[in-house]
């Protein structure tokens, strides 16, 4: 007879109890989602990514692997930077790459507008209330919602995530630390706020993801809030400690630029977004508002020293 | 005339390794794909990002297979590690575009078309699966890396970094509860 648990001296149950776990731990273990997967698009991608590297092979690998990293935007629907789905990654035109020690950004081709999925259709609307056919960019600065009007943040898995259930997710899987002063008890490197921000903006929170454990400690990451209470708009911002596994690569519809910022290369993605590496942490400013212009960005992303 | 003699060994060599490295990651591959893919799905219930996410354990593993010790941990372990940290950062992102990402929608569309869509969809209605959902992240964790990663309890408890009894205890108290919440789901 299996023993999942151990020694019994440990956790005492009583028979049938035992019994049943036992039979769920066989089905368990007889589960193999794998059959329904496609193991040789896998392998094959793989593979192509493994010998995809020139001479700089650790460092461009290692940025490949992070194709969900960034896909982020705050204030409005991310509509053109976005995570690389494993098809598309395959198939994608690569227009403009610019590649720093650890950031890669690259623009792909991509179609003005997409066809609402089959399962989706009938549940999402406009600000005022009228469903939507299909998606665009116009989409992007009023959001879409639900038939309740709902904001809808995100789909995942089939499923429509609105305001409140991302919510709650925060709750259970991120700590908030409020205060400036504490920011480095968690972090394995030193975090820098920006000392300028566009007017009206202030720190509002740090966020730090607990992980299966619950516990932040020596953190390579720091997420950071910023937000303008007049308006509701926030900038965020991530922090990451720079090493092979926090590298990280993204890709967008629109234009990308290398710029600098103190002297250091810096990437300006989709009009709001900064990139860069300094003193082996990665930053990642995303400030996207009307009014917000290019010359703000940089001056925010210079103060951060 | 004699570059060209010295830049062909030079390519023989760089084949060669090639080669060898090609066979390294097949049998590793190979070895490994149905636990990995078995595990994230545990942990993320979708077949694109699993799949996803397991060429991204494998391409880590090639990367750093050079820096793999075998007096510091065995290969399962090791490979496992790797995996959970995948999945963790997986799930730090996933927050990040709150906002919604256009591409959650094109991942739908991509999926739709394929007859693996449909089979998709009877799976999400698994009772197993909804009652995963019902798991916080570290019960999850635990299952998939016991079910999915068909890991002894010792070798969670070196990934994890807690003692065996520990992972006992924590085994049982996670699937107590996901029985309880397939009972719930009828």
């Amino acid at each position: 007879m299996k023993n999942y648990f151990g020694s019994e001296k440990v956790v005492r149950f009583n028979d049938d109890e035992y019994k049943e776990l036992l039979k769920l731990g066989s089905i368990l273990e007889n589960k193999d989602f794998s059959k329904k997967s496609d193991k040789r698009m896998v392998y094959i991608k793989t593979l192509k990514n493994i010998n995809n590297c020139g001479g700089d092979r650790i460092m461009r690998k290692s940025n490949k692997t992070k194709k969900f990293a960034v896909a982020a935007s705050v204030a409005v629907i991310c509509f053109s930077l976005m995570q690389t789905s494993f098809a598309q990654d395959l198939l994608a035109k690569i227009v403009n790459s610019i590649s720093l020690k650890h950031i890669n950004v690259e623009q792909i081709e991509e179609p003005e507008t997409y066809q609402i999925p089959e399962e989706l259709k009938g549940k999402i609307f406009d600000k005022d209330g009228n469903p939507i056919k299909e998606f665009s960019k116009s989409y992007a600065d009023d959001g879409v919602y639900t038939a309740d009007g709902e904001k809808i943040v995100d789909f995942k898995d089939g499923k429509i995530i609105t305001e409140s259930d991302e919510v709650n997710n925060r709750e259970d899987n991120y700590m908030i630390v409020k205060d400036q002063e504490k920011l480095n008890d968690y972090t394995c490197f030193k975090v820098i706020l920006p000392q300028y921000l566009p007017e009206g903006y202030e720190f509002d929170r740090a966020e730090f993801y607990k992980g299966e454990n619950g516990v932040v400690k020596d953190s390579k990451y720091i997420d950071l809030y910023f937000v303008n209470k007049e308006t509701g708009k926030q900038i965020f911002m991530q922090q990451r400690f720079a090493d092979e596994e926090t590298a990280y690569s993204m890709s967008t519809g629109d234009k990308i630029e290398k710029v600098k910022i103190n002297g250091i290369d810096a990437i300006i993605s989709d009009g709001g977004n900064i990139d860069w590496e300094n003193n082996g942490v990665l930053y990642s400013m995303h400030m996207h508002g009307k009014d917000i212009s290019r010359s703000e960005i940089i001056k925010a992303a210079e103060s951060v020293k | 005339m004699q570059q060209s003699v010295l830049a062909n060994t030079l390519n023989n060599r760089e084949m060669k390794e090639k080669l060898c490295e090609e066979r390294d990651f097949e049998y590793i591959f190979e070895t490994y794909y149905k636990r990995v893919y078995n595990y994230i799905y545990y942990r993320i219930n979708c077949k694109c990002s699993a799949e996803d996410l397991t060429s991204q354990v494998f391409e880590k593993v090639m990367i750093k297979i050079d820096t793999y010790s075998e007096k510091k941990s065995p290969f399962e372990t090791w490979l496992f590690s790797i995996a959970r940290n995948i999945v963790n950062d997986y799930f730090r992102s996933l927050k990040r575009h709150k906002f919604f990402s256009l591409d959650s929608i094109k991942e739908l569309i991509s999926k739709e078309k394929t007859p693996e869509e449909i089979l998709e969809v009877s799976e999400t209605n698994d009772k197993l699966l909804e009652a995963l959902q019902g798991l916080n992240s570290k019960e999850r964790n635990i299952i998939a890396l016991k079910f999915g990663g068909s890991l002894k309890n010792k070798e969670i408890a070196e990934i994890l970094n807690i003692t065996e009894t520990n992972v006992g205890v924590m085994l049982y108290r996670s699937m107590k509860k996901l029985r309880a919440e397939m009972e719930r789901e009828d």
